[in-house]
């Protein structure tokens, strides 16, 4: 079963996707940081990273650099909601980062599930 | 004097006896008319009776007429009373003897007292001449005197005979009719009332012989010695009489008048008198002279004293300018200490040499009007330097003859005066031209009068009226001021203005219709008395000031609403993200209820209306840097207006218009596209019965003058967007407000407010400008100018000016824009820089594999589509770590450069991108290598 690492510090997005993920039939690890995030992919293997960029205790853009370092391989999908800028450009900055997928939020279970097959394909 | 009274004396004298012998001529010839008018008449009168009395005996034959019928008549005639000197009327009946011989016994006489004469009287000769000269003319005829008389005959003829000719006459006459007249009481009696002392004589020939003079005057004949005589001839019935007459001294006397003695006794008299007063006269005369001399000594003794004494320059010179007198103060004046530096001197000495033309021209202005005043130099005698002075010349001219005597001089120092005119005039010109500099507007107000004292060049340029109007109508002043605010100036406004400092804000209307804001500052200036008499205000405009305000405060209002916004926003789009999946998750349960799945699909519906929502107030209140592309706006307008035509109604029509010298420019064209649909939706929804929606590209350029006017624009190049709308139109009112945040004319629910204010904020992020124009009913036009790609990019100054400056250090520039590229390249080798640029990574990457130590710094940019810049660096870095390699990007900086190390970039630049940051960054990172 692929197990997808799930970084979000919403209290709210985070449990439903959650819930959605593994009602897709996803084993699924959370961190509420980066920090957080680091600590649990190196506990165990993982097959996708999906984080939202926007975070307290090193931001989701930080934590791509740090886990493309760690493992270069890492596949890893950027998620945000925005903020003082926009989502967009952030999820730009992930791509640029070494992000393979981008959604900003709020999206469909669709269009979750289209991104982690891209990113897993 | 006495000589002439006594020859004009003499000369009235001579008139007053001249006049007098013409009044004795006068009187003389009068006399002499009388005396012989007296005969005359008398002889006239008597003839008058002999007709009568012929007439008698005519009107029936002799024989009829009886004595007493005579007598009757003649006592009828009194002739005593009526007719003195007529003795007696007779009639003398023609008589023919025998022998044919005439006779002329007298048949009638009356009174009977008289000389009874010859029984014929035919027989005395001298009366038979007359009365043969009666018989034959016709007519009466006087005789010659016989014995004391003289008879004067009228002839009678025979009734209804004819008796014109001398020989019917003879035949018919019947007799005479005749009168005796005494000729001494006839004549006397006639000469009785003649003037006194006139004496008549008459003669019956011209001989004048004593036995022919019938009469002899008074005591004889006039004498031949006498003052007046005349003889003159009378006819006298048919005699020739000649009158002597002559003046005795009683007439002379009596014509003589005291006019000649009393004018020689007044003349003598009268010259007396005047002698005597004359005399008196001249004594006083004398006298007063000389009071008056002394007098007039003493007059010029005290002119003398004041002239030494006189604090200005007097002096005086000869006609021909040779320095006679100058006063003490007029030496001083000059510097002369003694009379002999000037005395005997030409004035031409005297005077600066600069006004000796001066003093040529006044000199004849003195010979020729009299008198000369001016200004003019004098020459200080010892240091030359020049005195200004004003001077009067003037002639000195002898009072009674009017010949000139010499020149004088009144002169006053004005050099203090001319000093400070001078000083005032320059004071003056440095005060107006600080006034005309000065941007603020400043006033004195005279207090009592409320007349403006002085008024300052900038109240034309804020009040857009001239300073005149305001000096000839103080009143404009308030009526400038907008209607709403004026009951703000009344008389207590005024009052506080004396006591105190005051501050008000109001404004202005200018003749245009413009309304300016003005801050005045008023405070009131007080006299020596310590009253307040004039009020000084200066007023600034600050309308700009203001609009600044408001923009800054819509802009706090906007970046306030963007933080929370974009605060809010995430929090948002994670809870409806919340929603969204857990509304799906439950539609994944509820399958086979078709009530639950309808009632989640409405949830997810309106959650994502919500979603949407959140986008659009993240949409305005972004501020990130646009996504820039260099297109062409008829691209993305095109497509934009194709996605908008879709969603209107057929009733609207869209008209485009698109010029291909439209220049390119740098945009974001996400952004340009929500402007056409922001712009396109607010067009539609004016224009609610159908419309047309006009869509134009062009080019535009700003020129300095435009630039000027427009904080928003600068000069340059520009890509001009218009949409024009046949809609309703929009009031100032709404204008004005037009792209505030939320603000809407919409109704509940049928916007958003956001639409413009994004246009707003989308203009502004890319340097460019957004007019508007509408009029309620007339529809309404946007301008949107975005600048032309290259127009802009280069800062105002260059740039070049603060950026440091490089030593030809090398540096390789890549950007997949080739405008991009060239402008960068052009950039940093005005910097000092030799640059290689290039729009392929792989080239650039190839330039540096050739010629590894050509380049000292790489740039690049970091979106690029073959490449993503950070890659581009991580090869450049992996195979020339030393290079030292700057990221270019127009995303706000998430990561610090210290992260951005890893990848080998040392700096990153935000876009647009500026001389200065550039050279800044190049700058940098060299330092920091060197420093390394």
């Amino acid at each position: 079963m692929t197990r997808i690492l799930l970084v979000d510090d919403d209290e709210s997005f985070r449990p439903m996707l959650h819930a959605t993920l593994e009602r897709c039939g996803y084993e699924v690890v959370t961190a509420m940081n980066g920090k957080e995030a680091l600590a649990r992919y190196g506990q165990q293997e993982v097959d996708l990273v999906i984080t939202d960029l926007i975070m307290p205790d090193k931001e989701g853009l930080e934590t791509i650099v740090e886990l493309r370092r760690q493992a270069p391989g890492v596949k890893i999908i950027a998620m945000s909601g925005g903020g003082r800028n926009n989502p967009r450009a952030y999820l730009h900055m992930a791509k640029q980062f070494g992000a393979v997928g981008v959604l900003p939020k709020p999206f469909s279970t669709q269009e979750l599930l289209d991104a982690i097959n891209v990113a897993l394909a | 004097m006495l000589l002439v009274g006594l020859a004009v004396t003499t000369a009235a004298w001579y008139a007053a006896r001249s006049h007098e012998r013409e009044r004795a001529v006068v009187a003389f010839d009068r006399a002499t008319e009388h005396v012989q008018g007296s005969i005359v008449r008398r002889m006239q009168d008597y003839e008058r009776i002999l007709r009568g009395a012929r007439g008698v005996m005519a009107s029936s034959d002799s024989d009829s007429v009886t004595p007493d019928a005579w007598r009757a008549y003649v006592a009828g005639l009194k002739l005593r009373d009526n007719y003195p000197g007529v003795a007696t009327i007779g009639f003398v009946q023609r008589v023919t003897d025998n022998n044919r011989t005439e006779h002329f016994p007298v048949e009638y006489l009356e009174p009977g007292s008289g000389q009874v004469p010859a029984s014929d009287m035919y027989s005395e000769p001298r009366l038979r001449a007359a009365m043969e000269e009666a018989r034959d003319g016709g007519r009466s005829t006087l005789s010659g005197k016989v014995s004391t008389s003289l008879f004067m005959f009228c002839p009678l003829y025979a009734a209804r005979l004819p008796h014109r000719t001398v020989t019917d006459r003879r035949q018919t006459t019947r007799g005479f009719v005749y009168a005796e007249l005494y000729v001494n009481d006839l004549l006397g009696d006639l000469l009785r009332d003649r003037p006194a002392g006139i004496e008549v004589a008459v003669y019956e020939d011209e001989g004048m012989r004593p036995e022919s003079q019938l009469y002899g005057g008074g005591g004889g004949s006039p004498e031949d010695s006498a003052r007046f005589s005349r003889v003159l001839k009378l006819a006298v019935t048919g005699r020739s009489w000649t009158l002597k007459i002559g003046t005795q001294p009683e007439f002379e006397a009596s014509v003589r008048g005291a006019a000649p003695r009393l004018v020689i006794l007044g003349g003598v008299a009268i010259n007396l008198l005047l002698f005597a007063f004359l005399e008196i006269a001249e004594r006083k005369r004398s006298r007063r002279e000389l009071a008056d001399r002394r007098k007039t000594e003493e007059e010029n003794q005290t002119l003398a004293a004041l002239v030494e004494n006189s604090t200005e320059y007097v002096a005086m010179a000869t006609l021909e300018g040779i320095s006679l007198y100058l006063n003490p103060a007029g030496r001083a004046l000059i510097g002369a200490d003694r009379e002999d530096d000037v005395i005997g001197k030409p004035i031409a000495d005297l005077i600066h040499e600069d006004e000796l033309q001066t003093l040529r021209e006044s000199l004849t202005s003195v010979h020729t009007a009299g008198s000369w005043s001016g200004e003019t130099s004098f020459r200080h005698v010892k240091t030359g330097r020049p005195i200004r002075c004003e001077m009067t010349v003037f002639l000195v001219k002898w009072p009674h003859t009017g010949q000139p005597i010499c020149l004088a001089c009144v002169a006053r120092d004005i050099s203090e005066r001319k000093s400070a005119e001078n000083a005032l005039r320059e004071s003056e010109s440095r005060f107006r031209q600080m006034a005309a500099g000065i941007q603020e507007a400043f006033w004195l107000l005279n207090v009592d009068t409320h007349d403006f004292l002085y008024i300052s060049p900038a109240f034309e340029s804020i009040w857009g009226r001239p300073c005149a109007s305001l000096y000839a109508a103080p009143s404009e002043w308030l009526e400038a001021i907008h209607p709403e605010e004026r009951h703000r100036f009344g008389p207590a406004s005024i009052a506080s203005r004396t006591r105190d400092e005051s501050y008000e804000e109001y404004r202005i209307v200018r003749p245009d219709g413009a309304v300016r804001f003005i801050r005045e500052r008023a405070f009131p200036i007080r006299n020596e008395e310590g009253r307040v008499h004039r009020i000084a205000a200066i007023a600034e405009d600050i309308t700009e000031r203001r609009r600044l305000e408001a923009e800054l405060s819509q802009s706090q209002k906007m970046e306030a609403i963007g933080t929370l916004a974009g605060g809010i926003a995430h929090d948002f789009n994670n809870i409806l993200g919340a929603i969204i999946g857990y509304t799906e998750l439950a539609l994944m349960d509820a399958t086979g209820n078709s009530v639950l799945t309808k009632n989640l699909k409405a949830i997810g519906v309106a959650t994502q209306r919500a979603a949407s929502l959140v986008g659009q107030i993240l949409a305005f209140s972004r501020r990130q840097e646009p996504e820039r592309r260099r297109i062409h706006l008829e691209d993305v307008v095109s497509e934009a207006l194709d996605l908008l035509r879709a969603s209107l109604p057929a009733s609207i029509q869209i008209r485009t218009t698109f010029d291909p010298a439209a220049p390119a420019v740098l945009v974001d064209p996400t952004q340009v596209h929500q402007v056409v649909m922001n712009l396109g939706t607010n067009a539609w929804q004016a224009m609610t019965e159908g419309g047309v929606l006009e869509v134009s590209i062009g080019p535009f350029d700003v020129d300095v003058d435009t630039a000027k006017m427009r904080v928003d624009l600068s000069a340059g190049r520009y890509a001009l967007l218009s949409f024009r709308d046949t809609g309703q139109g929009m009031d100032r009112a709404t204008l004005d407000r037009m792209f505030e945040p939320f603000f809407t004319t919409k109704a509940q629910g049928q916007g958003t407010g956001l639409g413009l204010s994004t246009v707003h904020g989308i203009m502004k992020n890319h340097e460019g400008a957004i007019s508007v124009y509408s009029h309620p009913g007339e529809g309404t036009t946007f301008h949107l100018y975005f600048p032309a790609l290259n127009s802009g990019m280069v800062d105002a100054d260059g740039g070049a000016r603060s950026a440091p400056h490089g030593e030809g250090q090398r540096i390789l520039f890549v950007d997949d824009e080739e405008p991009l590229a060239q402008w960068g390249r052009q950039a940093l080798e005005r910097l000092g820089y030799r640059v290689t640029s290039y729009t392929d990574v792989f080239e650039a990457l190839a330039a540096l594999s050739d010629r590894p130590t050509d380049f000292d710094v790489v740039i690049t940019d970091l979106t690029m589509p073959s490449m993503n810049g950070t890659r581009f660096a991580e090869l450049v870095h992996a195979s020339h770590p030393a290079i030292p390699i700057i990221l270019t990007t127009g995303y706000s900086a998430a990561l610090t450069s210290q992260d951005l190390c890893q990848f080998g970039i040392c700096e990153l630049v935000l876009k647009p991108n500026t001389i200065q940051g550039l050279g800044e960054a190049v700058h940098g990172v060299l330092t920091t290598r060197q420093a390394a």
